[in-house]
């Protein structure tokens, strides 16, 4: 019997030691000749390469025929970027002046830009077509004795994306409206930004959703759009890039910021940009975000000034607010979430907007003091009573203090006295209240956008006008929004940005739309300063979570960032590149399959990988606690770490430069959260990504 | 017991291997050397109708299904063909005509893409190739079309025609 046992017991034991010393040797974690045969490679992609060669092969077709204004060569959305948009190309026997008219549905609605000077090749941009119809677009071709010739071109363009939000305009007068489009901003990756003309029409949008979220966009003096790029810092909306586009989708310069730039950036006299940002070490080295603001030297692109906003308030403040995920033990914390800067040259002064802190600051830019605090006096008292002597006092009938306001603008001086300023925001209204028990039920909010004038030598402050209150709950928005005074008209372009909304009724709750558990809408009002509303649209969700508009921008459809030729000149990148080195961590010698990776992007770029992306465990996402990639082959090993974000996206830039060449396996390998504790219990997986790189 | 159990196996196996084998379709393709533009057909597809669900968390934190679908009309079905197209001759200056790509069936009868198919990218057929007119360059995705059911089973022949000549590819079942 013992015998009959030892032949049994023996052997077991032998295949179970032989067992453990394969799958504790890393044997089964290493690639193999069909694992990196059947892996998908992961491609090259560089926007401003890509664009070039792009505008090279259209020229190299063009060149294979003869073209005149009666035949011309057209290729429509000639970057991939705005559908709604065309290149027209031909050639006069005489020099001639090109004006393009793109017929619209009324006189409000048609546009026309007429190309700077006489040649004999012609290159025309035609933006603002209508999607899923058949377009007029009429040439005048002018020449030099004045004889004018004229063609009409037609061009069919596909009807808007399946999950293009749905827009209900409730008042349209577009005789009193400020000449333009409304430039609608998404928020989220996950929804469009596009352009509407007066009639509540849409006349232009950008099919990739990867740039130019959460950040202003702003139209510089040179003509093109500043805009935040597609490479992602920390999830959703800190970016690493901006971009100087148009809206054919161009992008003439790219900027590399190291700190990563958010919800605002502007354009300085001197040309130079002044951006909301952060230490350049957050989020995985650092312990706070969105509490930096930058200056962008316009020629270099480098970080030239670092404005710590933790040296100018006291970042323990806590305001009631619905910024917060509750995450515990969290790596890092928003304390301020600068969502607004505006510089007053005229003393050297910054003004920054922190909604969580429900204050507008004023700083001088040397040496830091404040100048004052557009804030209500509670929460001020204790341990922060050394502000108390910046607040403001108030003055006047019916005013009301702001509270999570977006978008702080500087107006022009029309009271006639240098001692004052008058200061135009959006008054999200979130809370109302420092404490959560004194806080309004969003049933009973409004938002609004509100002027204040401030004294700076008596330290008074006088609301002397708003609008939105009006509206009631019906365009609170608890996020999001801003609001900009036109110059032709005086009216205001007013974006009720992020409203949350279940069944009809409005909600706090920002971060479960943020992660997309929650439907998001917007209203864009446009008013005269007397009150009357001349265009109102309301944006709601269609295939998707998400209709907020972050923010809304007139501007003119054609500006000079259209005159240029193709393959004139290559687009510039500018600034410094940061990404992650690798760094070490015990991985298992055996896998553990359980993460599935949902990739947005994948692609290298200049010695980098660039990745973005959710991250599902067991087919469920959760907050994530550390996000590792592998890179591995039979003779090398590389980990890098990405940084997570919450409901299990993650965004990384890797650095190849010192990973010696050859051709690696991807494995991710990651742990998550199981409820709000970032210290909490941590379930890990390890598996492959089903990817492959070559490394040069 | 145990032969019955083998022979059981081996059905079960005959069957799933019959069964996937049936999914898959090919198809054959004509080349013409001399067309401007070649197009490649990858995958193609049937549909009664189209179907996605969401899960979509709400406000309370539960759970909810949320069903997406499409449907033809009453009596159709869509085809649906990943291609690609790609322009062999770059010294031409012939653009891609949408209008020439069309679907034949047994009978003559010619369907046309539909003027909107945005619709594929919700039911995951992306990349969704492009209805813009196309000017160079190789170019590839997903497009939709809309046949009678009547027809499906039967010979599908996708037909470009331009510079007076055909390509022609069937759709084989």
């Amino acid at each position: 019997m013992k015998q009959r046992i030892f032949y049994i017991i023996v052997p077991i034991i032998i295949i179970l030691a032989i067992a453990a010393s394969v799958l504790f040797s890393g044997v089964l974690v290493m690639p193999t000749k069909a694992t990196l045969a059947n892996a998908t490679p992961v491609e090259s992609y560089d926007i401003l390469e890509y664009q070039y060669q792009r505008e090279l092969n259209i020229l190299s077709d063009y060149a294979n025929g003869s073209y005149t204004p009666q035949n011309p060569y057209i290729i429509q959305d000639p970057y991939k970027a705005n559908p709604l948009s065309a290149l027209i190309l031909f050639e006069t026997a005489e020099p001639a002046q090109v004006t393009a008219t793109v017929i619209g549905k009324n006189q409000y609605a048609t546009f026309t830009y007429s190309m700077d000077g006489f040649t004999t090749h012609h290159e025309v941009a035609v933006l603002g077509l209508y999607p899923g119809q058949k377009n007029q677009v009429d040439l005048a071709i002018i020449y030099q004795n004045g004889q004018e010739k004229k063609y009409e071109q037609f061009l069919q363009t596909e009807p808007l994306p399946y999950d293009f939000p749905n827009l209900a305009v409730q008042v349209s007068k577009p005789e009193k409206m400020e000449p333009g489009v409304d430039l609608m901003i998404s928020c989220l990756d996950t929804n469009y930004t596009y352009m509407l003309d007066a009639n509540g029409d849409v006349r232009g949008y950008f099919s990739n959703k990867n740039f130019g979220h959460c950040t202003a966009m702003r139209v510089l003096k040179n003509g093109r759009l500043l805009t935040t790029g597609d490479v992602e810092k920390l999830m959703p909306y800190n970016m690493y890039t901006l971009w100087e586009m148009n809206l054919l989708g161009k992008v003439f310069v790219e900027y590399e910021i190291p700190n990563a730039v958010h919800h605002d950036i502007i354009e300085l006299d001197n040309g130079d940009f002044l951006a909301a940002s952060n230490n350049e070490n957050m989020p995985l080295g650092y312990d706070t975000r969105e509490d930096v603001v930058i200056r962008i030297d316009r020629q270099s692109g480098a970080v030239t000034q670092q404005y710590d906003l933790r040296q100018i308030l006291d970042d323990n403040r806590k305001p009631y607010n619905h910024y917060d995920p509750g995450v515990l033990n969290a790596p890092n914390r928003d304390w301020a979430h600068t969502n607004s800067v505006a510089m007053d040259e005229g003393d050297n002064s910054i003004i920054f907007s922190s909604p969580i802190q429900s204050a507008v600051v004023k700083f001088n830019a040397d040496t830091h003091e404040i100048d004052w605090i557009l804030s209500s006096p509670e929460g001020w008292d204790g341990e922060f009573s050394q502000y108390q002597k910046y607040l403001l006092t108030p003055i006047g009938e019916n005013f009301e203090w702001q509270w999570g306001q977006h978008s702080v603008k500087i107006l022009p001086d029309t009271a006639g006295d240098s001692n004052t300023i008058d200061i135009l925001l959006f008054d999200n209204g979130q809370a109302r209240s420092y404490t959560q028990a004194n806080s309004i039920n969003p049933v009973n909010n409004y938002s609004r956008a509100v002027i204040y004038r401030i004294n700076e030598l008596n330290r008074t402050v006088e609301q002397i006008w708003q609008f939105g209150k009006e509206l009631g709950s019906g365009a609170y928005a608890t996020f999001l929004g801003n609001v900009e005074k036109m110059q032709l008209t005086g009216n205001f372009n007013i974006d009720f940005g992020g409203m949350l909304r279940q069944d009809g009724v409005p909600l706090d709750d920002i971060v479960q739309s943020v992660i997309g558990r929650q439907q998001v809408q917007s209203r864009v009002v446009e008013v005269q300063q007397k009150g009357e509303v001349v265009f109102d649209v309301s944006v709601t969700p269609n295939n998707s979570s998400d209709a907020e508009t972050y923010q809304v921008r007139k501007m003119d459809l054609y500006t000079a960032a259209i005159q240029y030729l193709l393959g004139d000149s290559k687009c510039q990148r500018k600034g410094d590149v940061q990404s992650s080195e690798p760094t070490s961590y015990n991985l298992p010698n055996f896998f553990i399959p359980r993460i599935t990776l949902n990739f947005k992007q994948i692609y290298q770029q200049n010695g980098n990988l660039i990745l973005q992306g959710s991250f599902l465990y067991n087919g469920k996402s959760y907050m994530l606690g550390k996000v590792l990639f592998v890179l591995k082959n039979k003779d090398y090993q590389y980990i890098f770490a990405a940084t997570p974000g919450l409901n299990g996206n993650f965004a990384a830039r890797f650095d190849l430069n010192d990973v010696q060449p050859g051709e690696y396996a991807i494995y991710v390998a990651g742990g998550v959260v199981n409820g709000m504790d970032a210290l909490g219990k941590v379930n890990f997986g390890y598996n492959p990504t089903g990817y492959k790189i070559q490394v040069k | 017991m145990r032969k019955t159990n083998l022979t059981l196996v081996a059905f079960l196996l005959f069957f799933c291997l019959t069964v996937i084998l049936s999914g898959c379709q090919t198809h054959k393709t004509t080349p013409t050397p001399t067309l401007v533009w070649q197009i490649e057909v990858s995958k193609f597809e049937i549909m009664n109708n189209l179907s996605a669900i969401e899960s979509v968390t709400q406000y309370n934190g539960s759970k909810i299904d949320v069903a997406h679908t499409q449907s033809p009309d009453a009596g159709n079905v869509y085809l649906i063909i990943k291609v690609i197209i790609h322009k062999e001759d770059n010294q031409s200056t012939a653009s891609f005509d949408w209008q020439q790509l069309v679907v034949n069936d047994g009978s003559g009868n010619s369907y046309h893409r539909l003027a909107n198919d945005t619709f594929l990218e919700q039911y995951q057929y992306t990349p969704r190739i492009t209805g813009l007119e196309l000017r160079f360059g190789e170019n590839s995705g997903w497009m939709c079309y809309e046949i009678p059911v009547s027809v499906a089973t039967g010979k599908l022949t996708l037909v470009y025609t331009a510079e007076e000549s055909q390509q022609e590819i069937t759709l084989q079942k």
